[in-house]
């Protein structure tokens, strides 16, 4: 009778283990499209079996495990961090293309190419009133086109700040929702097998990692530990440590919550795009448009001064501006009139020398080896190949992404037995595709030097 | 002979498929797919030797555009590459892990969860 209660027994504990199984399956089910959700999987463990004992054997529940693979997460996480780097510093750039005109037809270098051309008119008729009327506004028309292009650049640095700021408390949120959990996690330690839960937590790092690279450690209560670059804690357990921005002095910078500069860890990441943007690239250009700039009117004004004008006087200067470092910005016309402009040379007082001198400037190499044309032309191709390269990039990186994802999927909820083979197949075509790479890149080095 | 310009360009277009299509099995690199970014690997090889027969006696004027042609199967073999590698060093990855949790041990140096189904046997 004791065999028949015990096999009994053995049924309903088989019955509650399979009315388990089933709600795992219908979690799966409910949550398949849940963002973050991972599948979840009941691990069925033997029950020792023994006549002599009255072990019944069976099989019960052992304890629900969440399929999902941390590792798989992490390597998301990474990749979509690279991803938004790329991205948003490649939607940065595109905000900015269109100020460097690489035609040269437009903007600054369509304004020095008029320039020129009204000194070359003028030095057909030097005392053609007109015509000295012209290089004037064509001269103001250059000092407006620096002043906009420095403008423009400046209002992307102000913007790109406020950017920076609203990332800085995004991430900031972001934290404070996965604090929220690991408060919950610390609770309740069914929390922990909560699929729900678990979604929320991954849905919440993957969208941090939009913003920000870290690394998220589980801890043995549950809760999780993020590294803001693998170094700086951003939250530990129920504590909460937040960042801040400083965009008020000449480069932005990011703190730690004990007000540490920790710029330097941020490489990847929205919040490492407009850093990058915002401290490196815009000064860059700034400081060679304030270059370019400042050797246009010391140049013009040193050769003007050195002739003599209508009246037999030295030449009046043309450009005037503030300072080296606001040469661009602060680009003016003097209140030189037509009269003052130097055509002549001492040599010969009714001449057009000067302004033929100042004409030959169109083709000397006065800024680095450069005409200043051609130093333009080196600024506008800096914007245009820096956005080519990360163009590239982020569709590389988009795809590798696209990848990390479809691997996280795979990694999910697949036995060991099954792994294993997979492994082993994976293994074998790996190499081979390796093999047939670096075929194809010793081939493609070798028809290069053919045609080369 | 002199090259048909018409016949290289044909070359690339056959070698830039092979390398896009790899590609594009990539992104889901099952052991399947690997298999068959392989072949689309050879189209891509076998495309690029008939290249090269042709570049030997392609005339000065062709040089710049296959030049340029290859410089962008360059980029796109290292698109390829990049995918490849990234397969590799996740499932690579993946398998130390699992190589630590059937050893007994998570990668945190805790006892690995039981994952494998117990197998009973009786004798007599």
């Amino acid at each position: 009778m004791g065999g028949f209660f015990s096999s009994l027994g053995a049924a309903a504990n088989a019955l509650r283990v399979f009315e388990k199984a089933l709600t795992v399956t219908e979690n799966n089910v409910a949550n398949a499209s849940t963002p973050g959700y991972a599948r979840q999987s009941l691990y069925l463990e033997a029950r020792p079996f023994s006549l002599d004992l009255g072990l019944t054997g069976g099989v019960e529940a052992g304890q629900l495990q969440s399929a999902r693979q941390e590792y798989a997460e992490q390597a998301v996480r990474t990749r979509q961090s690279s991803y938004s780097r790329s991205d948003e510093l490649a939607a940065e750039l595109t905000r900015i293309e269109d100020l460097f005109d690489v035609s040269g037809e437009a903007g600054i270098p369509g304004s020095l190419t008029e320039l020129f051309e009204s000194i070359s008119a003028w030095s057909l008729a030097p005392n053609d009133t007109v015509v000295r009327q012209t290089v004037l506004e064509r001269a103001r028309s250059l000092a407006s086109r620096f002043q906009e292009t420095a403008t423009a650049l400046r209002d992307a640095s102000f913007r790109t700040s406020a950017q920076i700021q609203n990332t800085v408390n995004r991430i900031n949120d972001l934290v404070a929702q996965v604090r929220e959990l690991n408060v919950a996690y610390r609770e309740d330690i069914r929390n922990r097998e909560d699929p729900s839960l678990d979604a929320r937590l991954h849905n919440t790092l993957e969208e941090l990692a939009e913003y920000v690279d870290f690394t998220a450690l589980r801890q043995q209560d549950g809760s999780v530990m993020i590294l803001l670059g693998g170094q700086t804690a951003l939250v530990v357990g129920d504590q909460q440590l937040e960042i801040s921005a400083d965009t008020s002095g000449a480069e932005a910078v990011v703190k730690d919550a004990y007000g540490r500069d920790i710029t330097g860890q941020i490489s990847q990441g929205r919040l490492a795009a407009t850093l990058e943007f915002r401290n490196q690239l815009i000064p860059q250009l700034l400081s060679g448009l304030n270059r370019l700039a400042a050797a246009i009117a010391d140049r013009f004004n040193a050769m003007l001064a050195a002739g003599l004008d209508r009246n037999g006087q030295p030449g009046a200067a043309l450009f005037t501006y503030e300072s080296a470092e606001t040469a661009a910005a602060t680009l003016e016309v003097t209140d030189i009139s037509p009269d003052e402009l130097a055509a002549a040379t001492a040599a010969a007082p009714s001449g057009n020398g000067n302004a033929l001198d100042l004409l030959a400037l169109a083709d000397s190499p006065e800024l680095d080896g450069f005409t200043f044309t051609g130093f333009y032309a080196t600024l506008a191709r800096q914007v245009g190949s820096a956005l080519e390269d990360v163009r590239q990039d982020s569709a590389q990186q988009e795809q590798l992404l696209m990848q990390a994802r479809y691997l996280r999927e795979q990694a999910s909820g697949v036995s060991l037995d099954e792994e294993a083979m997979h492994l082993l197949q994976f293994q074998r075509s790996y190499q081979a595709a390796a093999k047939m790479i670096q075929v194809i890149d010793g081939l493609l080095d070798t028809l290069l030097g053919l045609v080369r | 002979m002199r090259e048909d310009p018409e016949a290289a360009a044909q070359r690339l277009r056959g070698a830039w498929q092979g390398l896009e299509q790899a590609g594009r099995n990539l992104l889901y690199p099952s052991a399947e797919n690997l298999d068959a970014a392989c072949g689309d690997l050879e189209l891509a090889r076998s495309c690029l030797e008939q290249l090269a027969e042709s570049c030997r006696r392609a005339p000065d004027e062709n040089r710049a555009a296959i030049r340029e042609g290859l410089s962008t199967l360059r980029g796109q073999l290292d698109r390829v590459r990049a995918l490849l590698e990234q397969a590799g060093g996740l499932r690579l990855g993946w398998a130390r892990l699992l190589a630590a949790m059937v050893g007994g041990y998570t990668r945190e140096g805790t006892p690995a969860p039981l994952t494998a189904n117990p197998s009973l046997s009786v004798e007599g």
